[in-house]
């Protein structure tokens, strides 16, 4: 094991998310204080409306808390605008859906080159690594293909090149294998291990319990609270 | 309406029908007038059916965008800032009317030959006399009001795009 402290992607200081609604306010997340390191396995799970995909939009600087402080790279997120946040996901944060969200009219080579050229990166440049990272997740011949000629597992590895596009620090998957069946899942889990592997720290968020177990640390999750944290 | 025009039209005005061919009289107010009744209908048409086009384009991209938040909200959350997301948007609108617009002038001036083709099977009329007329000045007027239709057509979808909960659009998105 090395002896370098791992640097804090991600901290979450008494964070809470509440939601106004015409019967009240609900508390999705609840006083919640929890940091993501470089290179970390991170499952959190609990059962449906405990506030996991809450806590992983804000992780993923795509919501913001409605009490507490929260950090990326010591910035707090609260401070930074729009397009502050979205040149910080752009660069530093890849995101993996469960109903994968790929553009059906575009190659999986095209999609995967999407936020590249958000980025900036040069046409050729984008060309090279899209065609890269395809092979990375084992679709090499299928850069051609659009997403209607793929199938589920397939894309969601499209979805998963994708997110990796810029080279982020911090992987966020939201179910990512909610629409698949138990073999095509267990492919998907498999490639999200080995991109962690690889030095990506992982946030999955799943009440699957064994994609949950796969990871190094599970977060249990039950009324927007952190009910439990297990390390392996 | 023109008085003296709108009798000879419905050939009611025997007085000027029997000192002079209805047909070329008609020419002649037109002329005099520099064709303004026809002008005056071509103004109400072209704002009628700009008008419906703005309409159709607005509802196309509305359907549009809202069958696509799923997938704006995935590209927000990777990064994707508010302005690119809303000019595609405004590029796809400008497509759609660019591709319209193209492809009416071809129709157009084809519908104008045949439509000139029938007025001038009036008897009596000059044989020089052309009811449609191409001038450039037109096309400038065709290119203006294309782009306004495409800005504004896509003003609503674009407020839809910028305004995006991206948080709450992924989470509906999957409990539907």
């Amino acid at each position: 094991m090395s002896d370098q402290i791992p640097d804090v992607i991600v901290e979450a200081a008494h964070v809470t998310r509440s939601f106004a609604m015409p019967a009240g306010d609900v508390v999705a997340v609840r006083d919640i204080t929890l940091s993501i390191t470089s290179g970390e396995h991170t499952a959190i799970s609990g059962p449906s409306g405990c506030g996991k995909s809450t806590l992983l939009h804000m992780l993923g600087c795509v919501d913001t808390p409605s009490s507490g402080t929260l950090r990326f790279d010591g910035q707090d997120i609260s401070a930074l605008n729009d397009r502050a946040r979205s040149l910080l996901r752009l660069r530093h944060i890849g995101f993996v859906f469960q109903r994968f969200f790929l553009l059906p009219m575009l190659t999986a080579a095209e999609n995967v080159e999407l936020p590249q050229s958000e980025a900036g990166v040069a046409r050729d440049e984008r060309r090279r690594r899209s065609l890269e990272l395809l092979e990375y997740v084992g679709l090499g011949a299928r850069a051609d293909h659009r997403p209607s000629q793929l199938s589920g597992g397939e894309m969601q590895r499209v979805a998963i090149a994708r997110a990796l596009a810029n080279r982020p620090r911090l992987l966020l998957a939201d179910e990512p294998t909610g629409e698949l069946d138990q073999a095509t899942g267990e492919h998907v889990a498999s490639l999200l291990d080995r991109v962690n592997a690889d030095g990506t720290a992982l946030v999955i968020v799943t009440h699957d319990p064994d994609l949950a177990g796969r990871a190094r640390r599970v977060l249990t999750m039950r009324d927007g609270r952190i009910d439990g944290e297990v390390r392996q | 309406m023109d008085k003296l025009f709108l009798p000879v039209l419905l050939g009611t005005n025997r007085q000027n029908r029997n000192s002079v061919h209805p047909a070329r009289w008609l020419v002649g107010q037109m002329q005099q007038r520099g064709f303004t009744y026809f002008r005056q209908i071509s103004t109400v048409l072209t704002t009628i059916t700009v008008s419906f086009a703005l309409l159709l384009i607005t509802v196309l991209l509305t359907v549009s965008v809202n069958q696509r938040l799923g997938e704006v909200a995935a590209l927000r959350a990777l990064g994707f800032s508010q302005r690119r997301v809303v000019l595609d948007v405004l590029f796809e609108s400008a497509l759609i009317v660019g591709i319209g617009g193209l492809l009416s002038l071809p129709l157009g001036a084809a519908l104008a030959v045949w439509l000139d083709s029938i007025l001038k099977r009036m008897p009596n009329l000059p044989a020089a006399l052309h009811f449609f007329v191409f001038d450039p000045q037109a096309l400038w007027i065709h290119g203006g009001l294309l782009a306004a239709t495409a800005v504004i057509a896509a003003l609503y979808p674009m407020r839809i795009v910028a305004r995006l909960p991206i948080a709450a659009t992924l989470r509906d998105e999957v409990t539907g």
